[in-house]
């Protein structure tokens, strides 16, 4: 059984269908990476996972449990670490961490020796009555994390933990992650650094517009792109006499074409880019970008555009 | 039971932390309670005027007519030279200076009128008859009026004594040198038992009785004082308040995003709401508990009806909260949650008895303010506290305020998980 698997999950506000078909399972011990521009509906899956929205079709289980149906049994068992600092600034560190575990039904005498543990492990021991509401936004965000494992959950789920944190803390973060993932939790994971999902995550979706594009371990996702490079090509182009000229060379693969930017992947890339040149012919170009084989080359080459656009 | 506890705990801490809102909450009735207090406080003396007397006669009779004046409740006598009593007049120091002229004993006893010249912008000469003078303090408005007034009465009784027992007088008058023989005693006596023989039948029993009745106020209940009358609404005006900031905290909990991630533990939305009704509820008791026994001490409320009225209090206090709440989430963002929750407020603390007694409204009004939430909770507390504890209207009242309270607290729950936390 996954520790958390979701089926054909769609979320629809009126006409807009922010999660379209989304599914995926994290294994215990396992980091999964959910990866995407801002708007991709990351933010939403999560939601719906974590029972704040109600999902408008597809199932949604964590430990086997249903999130609707079971919704107590299913909260129970995750733990929830939001994109903005959900910390009561008014009370201390240590007040923080035992309401939250409190709001878990943990045992008053655990709780406390948890506490304990939760302020060393994310390094505010000697600032645990200090109230928060006088740390610096790295601290507030370790806590942030801390909250979110106090009851020791099955399941964890990340909305971007390390959105504007300084370097250090998100060094920090994303050790407290690891540790979590060695423990034997299962780690949903959002971002849309690529550098993050490729350095921490196991298995990695992708995903824009509402829509699941890609899935797998990161070699996997590599071999999508068959160790082709990217050449984007910018400009002013006639769209019809550019895929002409370019379905006559063998070697590459045209993945877009527009009245502005020409995508194509190819084999050793800067060797062709001659032919490349000649086939287009009378076009404008005015900027050529070679990408290696990456993530970042594989959004490109199932959306068209950049993550960071 | 513990999260709804620590809950609770949290969101005290969390209002202490802020303690200028906390402040205005406790503050408010405390504040009128004292001011209402000393306004009304039986032990407050009533003013008294201050005159000073120059007697340049010093004489029996100048001595009989002080002695009256000094018996006035308003009055207090101070004996000062002309020179001491023109300077501390000019300095504001006293309300008034009345001067007793030399030959005034002779001018009564010679049946020269008696009578009094009042001054109040500086000292006249003193004349040689039978003339008092009265120079009072132009600063002061009401007090000189009552000395005026005093002396006026005084001179007639002495115009009439002298009418009456003049011959006695000039028998005193004339035994000045030593003490009169007891032949002149003797006669004196005589005389004065005839002269009261003869009055007999108008002085006793008097001829003319004076019965003084006083008008009932039309509403207001006549053995409660103005203290006892506000401390029901000055303690609901407290209430209102800690209602309307606690059900505002659901947006502040929304804004910190701390509302979301609660609603993302195993707690359900109910539990969530009530441990913000225990945290409300907890300081209602507390501030309650500070205004009932400030009315038992300062606006004699019986102890033993304490513990009743701050139960019904503390109730109706909590209905409030959670008739407040869904006000909070029916507005799209927390600026209008607070004008919303401001609009209803301040129109229901007037109309609800609250500001103002319903015993000093129009009819009209306090017929309509005893039926809001808030007036449903004043007028059964002022019975609690004053009258008699009947539990039918009691009853009626905690059903009107409890169910729609209820059916809040309920419709506040299904949109908090539905509609509020994901806006």
């Amino acid at each position: 059984m996954s520790s958390i698997s979701v089926e054909a999950l769609r979320k629809q506000y009126g006409d807009t269908v922010a999660v379209d078909g989304i599914s995926f399972a994290a294994e215990p011990g396992q980091v999964f990476g959910l990866l995407g521009p801002n708007g991709a509906g990351k933010t939403t899956t999560i939601g719906c996972v974590s029972g704040l929205l109600q999902p408008t079709a597809g199932r949604v289980a964590v430990m086997g449990h249903d999130v609707v149906r079971d919704a107590i049994a299913a909260r129970q068992a995750l733990g929830v670490v939001p994109q903005e600092l959900a910390l009561y600034l008014d009370l201390s560190a240590a007040d923080n961490l035992a309401y939250w575990g409190a709001a878990y039904d943990m045992p008053r005498n655990e709780l406390k020796t948890r506490v304990t543990e939760v302020l060393e492990q994310i390094g505010l021991a000697d600032r645990a009555r200090d109230k928060v509401g006088t740390f610096s936004g790295g601290m507030k965000r370790r806590l942030n994390f801390g909250c979110g494992i106090i009851h020791r959950p099955r399941v964890l789920l990340l909305d971007e933990p390390t959105a504007g944190v300084d370097p250090q803390s998100r060094v920090r973060v994303l050790d407290l992650v690891r540790e979590q993932a060695k423990n034997g939790t299962a780690v949903v994971y959002t971002t849309h650094y690529m550098e993050e999902a490729q350095e921490l995550c196991d298995r990695i979706a992708i995903v824009d517009h509402g829509k699941l594009l890609a899935i797998g371990t990161l070699a996997e996702l590599r071999a999508l792109v068959a160790e082709k490079d990217l050449v984007r090509l910018s400009g002013r182009f006639d769209p019809g006499a550019a895929s002409k000229g370019l379905a006559e060379l063998k070697e590459i693969d045209v993945l877009s074409v527009t009245a502005e930017a020409v995508t194509i992947a190819a084999r050793s890339a800067s060797r062709q880019l001659p032919a490349i040149f000649a086939a287009l012919g009378a076009a404008d170009i005015q900027e050529t970008t070679l990408t290696v084989p990456s993530l970042e080359s594989l959004f490109i080459k199932l959306t068209g555009r950049e993550l960071r656009e | 039971m513990r999260y709804l506890f620590l809950a609770a705990a949290k969101d005290i801490r969390r209002r202490l932390a802020d303690p200028a809102a906390f402040a205005i909450w406790i503050g408010l009735p405390l504040l009128l309670g004292g001011l209402l207090s000393f306004i009304n406080s039986d032990d407050a003396a009533p003013p008294r005027a201050t005159v000073l007397v120059v007697d340049e006669d010093e004489t029996f009779s100048s001595g009989l007519l002080l002695t009256a004046l000094e018996r006035a409740p308003t009055v207090e006598l101070q004996t000062v030279s002309i020179d001491e009593g023109r300077r501390r007049i000019d300095d504001g120091d006293a309300t008034a200076l009345l001067v007793v002229p030399k030959g005034f004993e002779q001018a009564v006893l010679d049946a020269s009128s008696a009578s009094s010249s009042s001054a109040g912008d500086g000292l006249k000469s003193v004349p040689s008859s039978a003339e008092l003078t009265l120079v009072t303090n132009p600063a002061q408005q009401i007090l000189p009026n009552i000395v005026e007034e005093t002396l006026e009465i005084v001179v007639e009784g002495v115009f009439y004594a002298q009418q009456i027992f003049g011959t006695a007088l000039r028998r005193i008058a004339d035994s000045q040198s030593g003490p009169p023989s007891d032949a002149d005693v003797a006669a004196m006596a005589v005389e004065i038992n005839r002269e009261v023989t003869s009055l007999q039948n108008v002085l006793f029993p008097p001829a003319i009785a004076l019965t003084v009745a006083r008008a009932a106020p039309e509403q207001a209940a006549p053995s409660l004082s103005l203290g006892q009358l506000f401390l029901p609404g000055m303690l609901f005006m407290s209430l209102l308040f800690i209602a309307g900031g606690m059900a505002g905290d659901i947006w502040e909990e929304q804004q910190m995003g701390t509302l979301k991630r609660a609603l993302a533990t195993p707690q359900s939305a109910p539990r969530l709401l009530a441990g913000k009704l225990v945290a409300g509820i907890t300081m209602m008791t507390v501030i309650a508990f500070v205004a009932l026994a400030a009315g038992a001490v300062l606006f004699g409320v019986a102890w033993w009806r304490v513990p009743v009225a701050l139960a019904w209090s503390v109730f109706t206090g909590g209905a409030l909260l959670a008739l407040f709440t869904p006000l909070q989430m029916l507005a799209s963002s927390q600026r209008a949650a607070d004008m919303l929750s401001s609009t209803i407020l301040f129109p229901l603390m007037m109309l609800g008895g609250s500001f103002f007694p319903f015993d000093y409204m129009p009819a009209w009004m306090a017929a309509v303010g005893r039926w809001t939430p808030n007036g449903l909770g004043v007028a059964r507390l002022k019975d609690l506290l004053y009258g008699d504890v009947a539990l039918v209207p009691l009853a009626i009242a905690a059903l009107g305020i409890g169910v729609p309270a209820a059916a809040a607290f309920l419709f506040s729950a299904r949109r908090l998980r539905r509609r509020f936390a994901v806006l």
